[in-house]
């Protein structure tokens, strides 16, 4: 999914798992979900979407609608291409480092 | 043509929001630094302060609900004690609790961008 998107990579020694972030420049909760993979040493790759081009952004937003049936909103996780986490709640988030 | 917002302008502008609306503004000092930027970024790209937690068509006809403070605020603050964004909390959630999460998304989806 989503290969034509120019993705940053964060490093993490935790890369058991392919981890997608899709993320606003200028979003609180997006920001504690990078710490949250950074502090958890989990290796992913991200973009701001508001900082893309906007035809890119529609791609990715209908490829993301198309998959799992919902609206895409920020930050979404996406892992493993199979399953996704939408909004910073940690408890759910913490199985990711478990 | 419209002058750019300063940081000082955007704090400003938090602060009269939540003393009017009788908020509070979330204790967590990189937290709102964070908002309080995103805020100014989407003042100086649209012209309005656009919520900095939800995609934008980028005009004012359509983000009207979600221009700071969204139409959804105090539904979400009466629910959960705080804003979509973290950004303004209720009095007795900011005394109960350090750290927040997120809450779910109270706009509906048809209002999403395509």
């Amino acid at each position: 999914m989503f290969d034509y998107v120019d993705f940053q990579h964060n490093a993490g020694s935790n890369s058991d798992r392919d981890l997608k972030l899709f993320a606003l420049s200028t979003c609180g909760f997006c920001k504690k979900a990078m710490a949250f993979l950074e502090e958890n040493a989990l290796a992913y790759d991200y973009v701001f979407v508001d900082l893309i081009d906007s035809e890119v952004k529609n791609r990715i937003k209908a490829e993301f609608e198309e998959r799992f049936e919902k609206k895409m909103l920020f930050p979404t996780l996406i892992v493993d291409d199979e399953e996704f986490l939408v909004g910073f709640i940690k408890f759910y988030w913490q199985k990711l480092a478990a | 043509m419209m002058e750019d917002k300063t940081t000082q302008d955007v704090e400003k502008f938090v602060r009269s929001v939540a003393e009017h609306k009788g908020w509070i503004l979330n204790r967590d000092k990189d937290f709102i630094d964070h908002l309080v930027e995103g805020l100014r970024v989407n003042h100086n790209r649209y012209g309005f302060y656009q919520c900095p937690c939800r995609d934008s068509y980028g005009t004012r006809e359509k983000d009207k609900d979600i221009m700071c403070p969204c139409v959804y605020a105090q539904a979400d603050i009466d629910e959960f004690g705080q804003c979509f964004c973290g950004l303004y909390l209720s009095t007795g959630f900011y005394d109960d609790h350090d750290d927040i999460d997120g809450i779910p998304e109270r706009r509906p989806e048809e209002l999403y961008p395509e």
